[in-house]
């Protein structure tokens, strides 16, 4: 299935162009021309020049440095968000869908109970307690997003736990723990992974609007959302300051929709 | 001693009046036996909610080392009977035991004996492992600290290869190499490879192709001499269970209808749905053999589709009624019980068509006509 | 009269394979598939295909129907059909009448979309559907005509395709494992009723079945196929009560037919598309084969040719007999040719 994906056209432009803004992301400090932070008084609202490669924002620091700081924020705490919702998501849906009876309703009622308040709430409550900051953010968006995995993975299961294969690896003496990661979870992880991956782009953007809001990082640091928030002042004179963090969030988001979207299909293809 | 016990019990349970068995036909130990049990699923998706009733009260006794036929339409419950026979599923009421103690505590330590092989091998097997990998699956669980090395446990899933008529060469390859009746074989040898007492098989024939099929059935029937295993053989193919059992179990809509404890019973099967059933297995031959008209109940006119809108409540009258040529009014109002009616024969049928050498008529609740 | 009509009508000629050869067309090669096959199917009598999966038997059906895919089939010889008949006198009846329908579609849907495709109103349609059903064995053809597919069990649904199928009102039905999927009791009510199709209204049945007791309780004639090649062709009696080729035993000797007498099982597994071998298909698994089976095809050839087997008489044989029986050519010769793929068939 994996090797199906890589040889999709789409798929692996997308996955080529996620690679390279991960990429940008980890080298950050080596490719960045200028320190992010750094301010320049006497070049502020700088032009496009050698020197300032996407020009400077109102306090005269290179454009370009903190997009590319801000995609360690950005996508880091995206992913960060992603994985970890993903993974508990996903074992609590195969535990559940696997096991059953009361266990599952158990867990399928708190799933429909985090699910009926919007994601926003439960995102005020975490930084009400925690206080503002990115970690706090990012906890009350796990605390709401792994219910859509647990959901997916569930029920894929319960579909998958019928299964003559399985009844005969139960046969043979393999535990619950062998059928669940041996033979369920090869067949659910490409969905899961479709949903993850639509999840990433939803999170970026949840992000940047959380970050726009002010809960999220602190003002010096370059995450997008904030870059978006300072530029918002100067949309009519310096409209770069906002376009350049907007067609950055935009772009992962268009690529981890196309991606997503297609591994979906790809697996509905499968499955018939 | 013991078997008295049991034939008493399971005529109170069948609301027969009881009468001790003076000497019990049973001379082998019982290996594996249900009492009584039922089992419901919820129904989705329709208007009216409700329950489809799977199995209904059943009692089976396989006795050791003999091979228990069981027949019956799909959608009669032979898949469930077996999923709770082998311990995966626990029945609603009623309990299962496997040498007198209930399978579905015991099958988490005793996991190898009871073994099942599925219906369709391509799905029943993880495509993506090899031949070994699929053997060696319960020779590492079950095995202990015996098949520890990888060396032994390839030499001996060789062995259980060439049991079932591979070779060791086969042990490479993987499933999608290998044609159905091959992986059929693998799906048997890897319930071999577990040691088991008793074999449960879930229509092991039924998707294979026609020579194909003569080879399993000669397999199973090799084994079962071999290895003194107790096996039960779901089907539909009449022809195949009739030459591989030594007793039969007919099921209709849940219920056992029939059951003979030897299969030199057959020609004496009696309930309507057994007769239609054996009729149309063996029917067509007797037309080319130009024999005069078949002796065939046809479904009566009005009748002849009633059963398609079924609705699967609980029923409280025979289950064939609707089909049935015989029929009367009290088998619209009871369910029948299960009676013995000679020795090792059973049926569920107020008026059974009395096959001729049947001496002995026992218990039989009531109401039995003689028709010639 | 009308007696006398029907009679007239019976036995015409619809179609004649000649020679039909189909093959899989694939990058590099092309692998035959069914190796020139001959027949002819006439109205009121069934031609029966017995054979095991792979053998070609459901692709003979789509040639004969025309429904193979273009770019991925080739079909050599020819499909005739007699001048009052055409491929639209045709129906087809599926192995698995479960996933043939729509399962968001009402049954007087299916109904109504074959209407549109005959041209027939709406209305018309309905009445004719009920009528139909009410044919093929249904009390309650409007209850089912209202439900869904899967409302309704396996027999019935075999029922309702039938009564599809005969909305075009047929000269032929091509049957296509029709009993496969269905319980035992049901196959032989579907069996019934095919047989009663055929006697009631002259329609010509072509079935392709792996299983000896539905083929034998309709057809005349028989075909035995392994393989993509037709390794015995005669009427049903001669078949099935003295078989000739080795593989048509047997199949015979393999089922119990309720005895406990010790079965006979042939070795091996037919060969996939791909991998059919050189000179007799069946001789990997065939008792009896001599070196020259595995060097040379045995032609189809009638019983009463002496079959050569000397290495030298071959290409004799092979431009010989074999297209002058095709079968069926005329109807007098029915019963007198009996054609088996063997070299040592006695």
């Amino acid at each position: 299935m994996i090797h199906r994906i890589l040889e999709d056209k789409i798929c692996r432009f997308c996955l080529v162009f996620l690679l390279i803004f991960t990429c940008a992301a980890l080298f950050a400090p080596w490719i960045a021309p200028n320190d992010p932070n750094e301010i320049h008084y006497t070049a502020r609202f700088a032009k496009i020049s050698r020197e300032f490669p996407l020009g400077t924002d109102y306090m005269g620091r290179c454009i370009l440095s903190r997009l590319l700081h801000g995609a360690r924020l950005s996508l880091g705490s995206a992913a960060g968000i992603t994985i970890v919702s993903s993974v508990l998501g996903t074992l609590l849906g195969m535990i559940s869908g696997y096991v059953g009876g009361r266990f599952d309703r158990v867990l399928m009622g708190v799933c429909d109970a985090v699910r009926a308040f919007p994601g926003m709430v439960i995102v005020l409550v975490s930084v009400g307690i925690l206080g503002t900051g990115l970690l706090s953010l990012c906890l009350g968006m796990m605390a709401a997003r792994w219910v859509w995995y647990t959901k997916v993975a569930r029920n894929l299961t319960r579909a998958e736990r019928k299964k003559e294969v399985v009844l005969a690896s139960a046969m043979a003496g393999s535990s619950t723990t062998g059928i669940l990661f041996g033979l369920i979870f090869p067949v659910i992880r490409i969905p899961i992974l479709a949903v993850a991956t639509l999840q990433f782009g939803t999170a970026l953007t949840a992000l940047a609007g959380y970050s726009f809001l002010g809960f999220g990082a602190a003002p010096p640091s370059p995450e997008w959302g904030m870059m978006i928030q300072d530029g918002r002042s100067f949309i009519s004179t310096n409209p770069s300051m906002l376009f350049w963090p907007g067609f950055c969030i935009l772009m992962v988001i268009i690529v981890t929709n196309i991606l997503g979207d297609r591994m979906q299909e790809m697996f509905e293809l499968v499955r018939k | 001693m013991g078997t008295g016990m049991r034939t008493e019990e399971r005529f109170i349970k069948c609301g027969v009046f009881g009468q001790i068995k003076e000497n019990g036909m049973i001379q082998k130990p019982i290996l594996l036996q249900a009492k009584g049990i039922s089992k419901s699923y919820p129904l989705a998706g329709k208007v009216k909610q409700g329950r489809i009733y799977a199995i209904n009260d059943l009692s089976l006794r396989i006795k050791e080392g003999e091979c228990r036929g069981i027949v019956g339409e799909s959608g009669c419950g032979k898949s469930t009977l077996l999923r709770i026979l082998s311990g995966l599923e626990e029945p609603d009421g009623g309990e299962v035991l496997y040498q007198n103690m209930s399978v579905f505590a015991q099958m988490k330590t005793r996991r190898n004996e009871i073994q099942m092989v599925f219906q369709n091998s391509m799905n029943a097997v993880n495509s993506y492992l090899s031949a070994e990998a699929i053997l060696g699956e319960p020779l590492k669980n079950f095995g202990g600290r015996k098949w520890e090395g990888k060396k032994e446990r390839r030499e001996k899933a060789a062995l259980y290869l060439t049991r079932v008529g591979l070779s060791e060469k086969d042990l490479d390859k993987y499933p999608s190499q290998f044609s159905g009746g091959q992986l059929q074989r693998i799906c048997i040898a890897r319930a071999l490879a577990a040691e088991p007492r008793v074999l449960l098989l879930d229509e092991p024939l039924s998707s294979l192709d026609v020579s194909v099929q003569a080879q399993i059935i000669r397999l199973l029937e090799k084994l079962g001499k071999e290895n003194q295993l107790t096996q039960v053989l779901v089907s539909h193919d009449l022809e195949a269970v009739y030459y591989l059992s030594d007793s039969l179990t007919v099921m209709y809509g849940g219920w056992v209808v029939e059951e003979i404890e030897e299969i030199k019973l057959f020609d004496q099967l009696c309930h309507p749905y057994t007769k239609r059933l054996v009729q149309a297995s063996k029917g067509n031959w007797l037309r080319l053999n130009e024999q005069s008209k078949m002796v065939y109940p046809v479904r009566d006119e009005d009748n002849r589709n009633t059963d398609e809108f079924e609705t699967f409540t609980e029923e409280k009258f025979c289950p064939y009624v609707s089909l049935c040529p015989q029929r009367t009014e009290i088998c619209r109002i009871e369910i029948p019980p299960l009676a013995e009616l000679c020795d090792g024969h059973w049926v569920r049928c107020f008026f059974p068509v009395l096959p001729e050498q049947c001496a002995k008529i026992r218990n039989h609740p009531l109401r039995i006509e003689k028709k010639k | 009269m009308q007696q006398q009509k029907i009679k007239e009508q019976n036995f015409k000629e619809i179609v004649c394979l000649d020679k039909v050869k189909i093959s899989l067309k694939e990058r590099k090669k092309c692998f035959s598939a069914v190796h020139s096959v001959s027949f002819s199917l006439f109205r009121g009598r069934t031609l029966g295909i017995i054979g095991e999966s792979g053998c070609g038997k459901t692709l003979l059906c789509h040639a004969l129907l025309d429904l193979l895919e273009k770019d991925k089939w080739k079909v050599e010889g020819n499909v005739c059909w007699k001048p009052e008949f055409s491929v639209q006198d045709a129906g087809i009846i599926v192995q698995n009448p479960v996933s043939a329908f729509d399962s968001r579609m009402k049954i007087s849907g299916h109904f109504r979309e074959m209407a549109g495709v005959l041209g027939t109103s709406h209305r018309k349609i309905t009445e004719e559907a009920l009528s139909l059903l009410y044919r093929t064995g249904i009390r309650e053809p409007k209850r089912v005509l209202e439900s869904y597919a899967f409302e309704l069990s396996g027999g019935m649904l075999q029922r309702v395709m039938i009564a599809l199928a005969l909305l075009g009102k047929p000269k032929l039905l091509v049957a296509d494992e029709p009993t496969t999927a269905l319980d035992v009791t049901t196959q032989w009510e579907i069996v019934e009723l095919l047989n009663e199709l055929k006697r009631d209204d002259g329609i010509g049945v072509f079935l392709v079945s792996h299983d000896l007791k539905v083929v034998q309780s309709m057809a005349e004639d028989i075909c035995v196929m392994y393989a993509g090649y037709v390794v015995e062709q005669g009427t049903s009696e001669q078949v099935l009560t003295a078989p000739l080729h080795p593989y048509t035993r047997g199949l015979l000797a393999s089922r119990p037919a309720f005895s406990k007498t010790l079965i006979q099982t042939m070795e091996g597994c037919p060969p996939g598309i791909r991998e059919v071998p050189l000179g007799c298909p069946f001789a990997p698994r065939c008792k009896q084969a001599k070196a020259i089976c595995k060097k040379h095809c045995p032609p189809l050839n009638d019983r009463r040719k002496e079959n050569c087997c000397k290495d030298g008489c071959m290409d004799k044989i092979e431009s010989g007999y074999e297209a002058k029986f095709g079968y069926g050519y005329r109807d007098e010769d029915r019963g007198k040719v009996h054609k088996v793929r063997c070299f040592w068939a006695d």
